[in-house]
C-alpha cells in the first residue's frame, strides 16, 4: 500500500473499510490525513449504501501513534489554529455520524490515535494493542476529545490515571475496563470486525439508525427524558418498517 | 495488592505525573472534571479551548522539541 494517507474500500454488504496509511510513521496523523478524512466522512455521510464503517491503521505496528508532531506550530497564530479547528472539526464530524463505526485496533493506538477509536461506536482490539494518552509528557492535553470521551468509555479514576500519567494500558486491561468490546488474536482482527459489521449491516437501516441515535443522545439526557426519546424512536422505527426498503 | 506493594505503586503513579509538564496536568485533570458535568459537545469545545490556550505555554513547546530531539523534556511551569 503506497498511496494516499487515506485508504477506502466500499465492500459488499453495506460495509466500507477506511485504512489510516502512513505505516512508516505508525499511522501519525498530519494535516493531510486529517483533510482526506474530513471530505470521506462527508462523503460515507452522504453515501446512502455504507451503513458501517471499519477504521484500521496499515502496518504491523499501530492503529495509529497520534497527531504527527513534526507538523507542530505551524499555524501562524493560535487565533489562527483555533478558528481552522473550529471550522474543520473532524472528530466532531466523526461523533456525529448515523452510520455505525467500527475501531478494529492493533499496536499502539495512542493520542489522536486511540481518540479517533473512541468517536467510534465499538472497538476491537488484538491482543497486542496498546491505549495512552501520552499528551501532558508533552506539556499539553489531549485535544481530539480524549479528556471528554475517555471517562464516558472508562470509569473516571482510569481516565484520570491515563491521561494524568500519560502512560498507556494493555488490551487485557481496556478490554476488562470496557475500553475494548473484544479482543482477538492478531490474525483475526480483520475478519472479526468484518462480521460485525457485516451483522450490523443486515439488520433493518432505519431501525439501527434510530437505535445509534436514541444510545447517543440519550446518554446526554436524563433517565425520564432518554427513556422519552426511546418511545419516540420506537415509533419512528414501526412506521418506516411498513415501508419499502 | 499487599500493602508495600501498594505504597509502591502510590509513589510511582504519583512519580509519572509529577514528571509531566504541570500546566498541562492541571488544565487537563480540569477538562476532564469539568467537562464530566458538560454536555459532550460543551466539554469538546472546553478542551479545545484549554489546548489553545497551551499552545502560548513555554513548557508545550519544550515538550515538543524534546520530543522531536528524543531527550527528556525539563518542564519549568511555564
Amino acid at each position: 500500500m503506497s498511496e494516499g494517507p487515506v485508504l477506502y474500500e466500499k465492500r459488499d454488504g453495506g460495509v466500507a473499510w477506511v485504512t489510516l496509511n502512513r505505516p512508516d510513521v505508525l499511522n501519525a496523523i498530519n494535516m493531510r490525513m486529517r483533510d482526506e478524512l474530513w471530505e470521506l466522512m462527508h462523503a460515507v455521510r452522504d453515501d446512502p449504501d455504507v451503513r458501517v464503517v471499519v477504521f484500521k491503521g496499515a502496518g504491523d505496528r499501530a492503529f495509529s501513534a497520534g497527531a504527527d508532531i513534526s507538523e507542530f506550530g505551524t499555524a501562524p497564530s493560535i487565533a489562527e489554529a483555533r478558528r481552522a479547528r473550529r471550522e474543520r472539526d473532524l472528530w466532531g464530524l466523526i461523533l456525529s455520524l448515523d452510520e455505525v463505526l467500527i475501531a478494529a485496533v492493533h499496536g499502539y493506538a495512542l493520542g489522536a490515535g486511540v481518540e479517533l477509536a473512541m468517536c467510534c461506536d465499538i472497538r476491537i482490539a488484538s491482543d497486542d494493542a496498546r491505549f495512552g494518552l501520552p499528551e501532558v509528557s508533552l506539556g499539553y492535553i489531549p485535544s481530539a476529545g480524549g479528556t471528554q470521551t475517555l471517562p464516558r468509555h472508562v470509569p473516571p479514576g482510569l481516565a484520570m490515571q491515563m491521561i494524568l500519567t500519560g502512560d498507556p494500558i494493555d488490551a487485557p486491561t481496556a478490554y476488562a475496563r470496557g475500553l475494548v468490546q473484544r479482543i482477538v488474536p492478531r490474525e483475526r482482527l480483520y475478519a472479526e470486525a468484518e462480521a460485525m459489521a457485516k451483522a450490523i449491516a443486515a439488520r433493518p437501516a432505519a431501525a439501527t439508525r434510530l437505535a445509534k441515535r436514541a444510545i447517543v443522545d440519550g446518554a446526554e439526557l436524563s433517565l425520564a427524558s432518554g427513556l422519552a426519546l426511546e418511545s419516540t424512536m420506537v415509533r419512528r422505527s414501526l412506521e418506516t418498517a411498513s415501508l419499502p426498503r | 495488592m499487599a500493602k508495600a506493594a501498594l505504597t509502591e505503586r502510590a509513589d510511582a503513579i504519583a512519580g509519572r505525573i509529577a514528571e509531566r509538564g504541570p500546566i498541562a496536568v492541571q488544565y487537563a485533570k480540569e477538562a476532564v472534571s469539568r467537562g464530566a458535568e458538560m454536555p459532550l459537545e460543551q466539554g469538546l469545545r472546553y478542551e479545545t479551548d484549554l489546548t489553545m490556550i497551551l499552545q502560548t505555554t513555554e513548557d508545550r513547546a519544550e515538550g515538543v522539541r524534546a520530543f522531536l530531539e528524543k531527550r527528556q523534556p525539563k518542564f519549568k511551569g511555564k
